[in-house]
């Protein structure tokens, strides 16, 4: 690069030709590499050279210290993305439970780059089988040698049986009814090989995308414990609902005797409230249908305000909502209810609109209230308040972060090619 | 001689309280239940008067306040009604029947053969009745039976057989049918001074074979491994009607001595007729632990369930007397266990030459 500058000073050589690098960088770079500013790029000798990537490298320090250079821009990456790993995976795997997460970029030996994974877990794919592993580099799905590649070395070195996956030891491929997913972005993917069927070790990289998989597996463990609960939700409606009112006409039957009234053994057998959620893509309207049902089965009227998330974040309409209610902050709609009488249930529903399928397929309930509700969750007024701030904080916030884009760009260089679409670190230019 | 059975009006009656709790349960707003003894090791407790193991006081409630348990009350009905419908009609049915008919009752059917075997069970603990009286047989075949006695057993055409267990029978013996109540059986004359019931077939043949049941005169019973009801209820019913006494014969491990203690004491799952079943003058003849050592039979070291299994015997009330106690330690110290057959050994004559008849003049019987 060097020997085919046109430049006539090496802190222009070097403002010109490498990102993010700014004048202070410059100087510092030649003054720990001990070769003048002025100093022509194309009459540098050989251990001029040799110092300079020194320099770069942080083996030549200044006082001590690598000399700070800029993280180069992440721009450039080109994720997958959330939507389009939710519908991939959907699509391949007919399932009903799919989660993702996409970390921020962040940079690696002067590479930039992201990770990004998503798990499908449900219906349709063996139990007892090791997990389907989906791999990608920059958007290219790896085939081949997929025990020594770096995503799968990621995904082994988690305790996945915390996350509900069995996994023998605590180590190697969990097993279980999923599929993950895992893709790299980067300006610089190291392959084992020529042949780029695998990922070369990178310890940095194995921890950002180990930590991607544990903040994914505390969707999953959030899932699989609803599940449960909804499970046992389950098992009680139909003990009340078919069980015993069968023991109560056999009962009757034997003994030639009327069948007795059910109610008080129903409210003694549950002595509960219960909350049951239904979330469902209706193939005709092309919406999302929701339904909530609070049964109370306790001796006692109950009064109670039911809270319900839904995607407002992401666009979606709420529509058809009968019951009224009000907003209590963003995604969160409440419905303050009348007392519900014992043996009484209460049914909420709406519709949303705005959405694809599968976008939405789980509605968290929380209520207020004095006695549980089974299948809800008491509402977090923390949680709730933090929202809120987040919600009023929110506005600024976009304020700050336009600010510091200004910033970035007084501090960058004109000459700075602006980012598009994928760019090698080291390979546009010279 | 004790009659066992009920009348078809006495056991209706009785399942018809069972029925009863559940119903009144319902009426009075709460969970339907059923109460039922515990049957573990912990809840049986030695009788006096009828020198076998019983239930003890402890009960347990099923209630249907769980989706398991209630299904389990929503079968017992089914089962009831079933019962009934056979008792009326005249009709009996084998319990692996039962588990396919109640493929007809929807909520209450059976997830395993298991299940409606526990319930026959459980039904016939509740309400002090036997499976006879509730019709249901069940699939386990008895034992086979060799030796000079006479019994009269009443055919499928109703009519009374008399059968010599030596001169009328071939070399597998006489087959003890389910049912050996007095109806079905009657126990006639006998020229023998002692049964012996014996673990194995292998062994069992061996000992006809050679002979022994002629040259030491005495009834050779094969108890198939863990006996069936009616096996041990014909060596009772022959020990108690001729004043027989009883030797067992059995392999020298753990599984052993609770198949023993299930003939002499009574078996903790049918402790509740334990009084028609156990034969409490029944001896241990073999193989005893210090037989290992004695005779120093070709043995297997202990698995970790079989030690597991001579702890839990060590606290069984039913093998708290002094010689049970040594025995079991003796055979947790020495690791070992043996079977019947490894006294082949010293040549196939060894059992009837030596071996039994040394541990019958022990017992004062040859």
């Amino acid at each position: 690069m060097c020997t085919e500058s046109t430049d006539s000073r090496m802190t222009v050589f070097l403002r010109n030709n490498f990102s993010g690098m700014s004048t202070r960088a410059a100087k510092e770079l030649l003054d720990v590499a001990e070769i003048s500013e002025k100093a022509k790029p194309k009459s540098l000798k050989p251990e001029q050279y040799r110092a300079l990537l020194e320099a770069f490298q942080g083996e030549r320090t200044l006082d001590n210290k690598p000399v700070k250079l800029l993280n180069p821009p992440t721009n450039c990456l080109s994720p997958i993305e959330e939507l389009l790993i939710k519908k991939g995976l959907s699509k391949t795997i007919d399932s009903r439970f799919v989660t993702t997460m996409t970390r921020s970029p962040t940079v690696t030996q002067g590479n930039p780059y992201q990770v990004e994974v998503g798990l499908i877990f449900g219906e349709g794919m063996l139990a007892d089988r090791p997990v389907e592993v989906l791999r990608f580099a920059n958007r290219v799905p790896l085939m081949y040698q997929q025990g020594g590649c770096l995503l799968t070395k990621a995904i082994e070195s988690v305790d996945w049986r915390q996350y509900g996956l069995d996994q023998a030891g605590g180590r190697g491929v969990p097993k279980g009814p999923a599929a993950i997913l895992v893709h790299l972005a980067s300006t610089n993917v190291q392959f084992t090989s020529e042949a780029k069927e695998a990922l070369a070790d990178n310890s940095e990289v194995l921890e950002e995308t180990r930590k991607a998989l544990l903040e994914m597996g505390r969707g999953l463990r959030k899932h699989l414990e609803k599940k449960k609960k909804m499970a046992k939700t389950q098992e009680k409606f139909e003990l009340v609902n078919d069980i015993i009112p069968a023991i109560a006409a056999k009962s009757a039957q034997i003994l030639g005797r009327p069948v007795p009234e059910l109610a008080g053994s129903i409210t003694k057998i549950m002595s509960a409230v219960i909350a049951e959620e239904e979330t469902v893509w209706n193939k005709e309207t092309k919406k999302t249908d929701v339904s909530i049902t609070l049964f109370n089965y306790t001796s006692r009227a109950r009064s109670y305000t039911l809270l319900a998330s839904w995607p407002e974040r992401d666009g979606a309409t709420m529509e058809n909502n009968n019951t009224g209610g009000r907003k209590e902050a963003t995604g969160v709609w409440a419905w303050k209810l009348d007392t519900l009488e014992p043996g009484q249930t209460y049914v909420i529903k709406y519709t949303l609109s705005g959405l694809e399928k599968g976008d939405w397929t789980d509605t968290d309930v929380f209520f207020r209230g004095s006695q549980d509700v089974i299948g809800a969750t008491k509402m977090d007024e923390k949680l709730l308040e933090e929202i809120r701030r987040q919600e009023a904080v929110g506005t600024t916030d976009e304020e700050e972060v336009s600010d510091e884009s200004d910033d970035a760009e007084s501090l960058a260089e004109p000459e700075v090619p602006p980012p598009t679409g994928q760019q090698t670190l080291f390979g546009g230019g010279e | 001689m004790m009659s066992r059975t009920h009348t078809n009006d006495e056991t209706k009656t009785a399942l018809h309280a069972v029925v009863a709790e559940m119903y009144d349960k319902i009426v009075k707003g709460e969970a339907p239940t059923m109460t039922l003894p515990v049957r573990t090791k912990t809840n049986i407790a030695f009788d006096e008067k009828l020198g076998v193991y019983k239930y003890g006081k402890k009960r347990s409630t099923r209630d249907a306040t769980s989706l398991g348990s209630a299904k389990q009350l929503l079968r017992a009905l089914h089962v009831v009604e079933f019962i009934e419908e056979m008792i009326d009609a005249g009709k009996s049915s084998t319990l692996r029947e039962m588990y396919y008919i109640s493929e007809a009752w929807g909520l209450g059917k059976f997830g395993s053969q298991n299940e409606s075997n526990n319930l026959a069970e459980d039904l016939e603990v509740v309400t002090k009745c036997l499976r006879e009286d509730f019709k249901l047989r069940p699939e386990e075949d008895g034992a086979r039976m060799i030796g000079n006695l006479t019994l009269r057993e009443r055919n499928r055409r109703g009519e009374w057989m008399r059968i010599n267990a030596r001169d009328d029978v071939g070399d597998s013996g006489y087959g003890v049918p389910y049912n050996v109540e007095l109806e079905k059986i009657e126990l006639l004359e006998h020229d023998i001074k002692f049964i012996m019931a014996i673990e194995t077939g292998g062994m069992f043949d061996r000992l006809i074979e050679n002979g022994f049941d002629e040259d030491y005169n005495c009834g050779l019973l094969h108890l198939k491994g863990q006996p069936a009801r009616s096996t041990r209820r014909i060596l009772k019913r022959m020990s108690e009607e001729w004043d027989l006494p009883v030797v067992v014969f059995l392999d020298g491990d753990p599984w052993s001595f609770r198949i023993f203690a299930s003939i002499a004491y009574g078996a903790i799952k049918t402790a509740h007729i334990s009084e028609y079943l156990a034969t409490p003058s029944a001896t241990y003849l073999g193989i005893t632990a210090d037989d290992i050592m004695a005779y120093d039979l070709p043995n297997d070291d202990l698995s970790p369930r079989d030690v597991e299994a001579l702890k839990a015997e060590l606290t069984d009330p039913r093998f708290a007397d002094p010689w049970w106690q040594e025995q079991i330690n003796m055979m947790l110290e020495l690791g070992k266990k043996a079977e019947q057959q490894s006294l082949a050994k010293y040549g196939l004559d060894f059992v009837t030459d030596t071996y039994l008849p040394e541990k019958l003049a022990e017992l004062g019987l040859a």
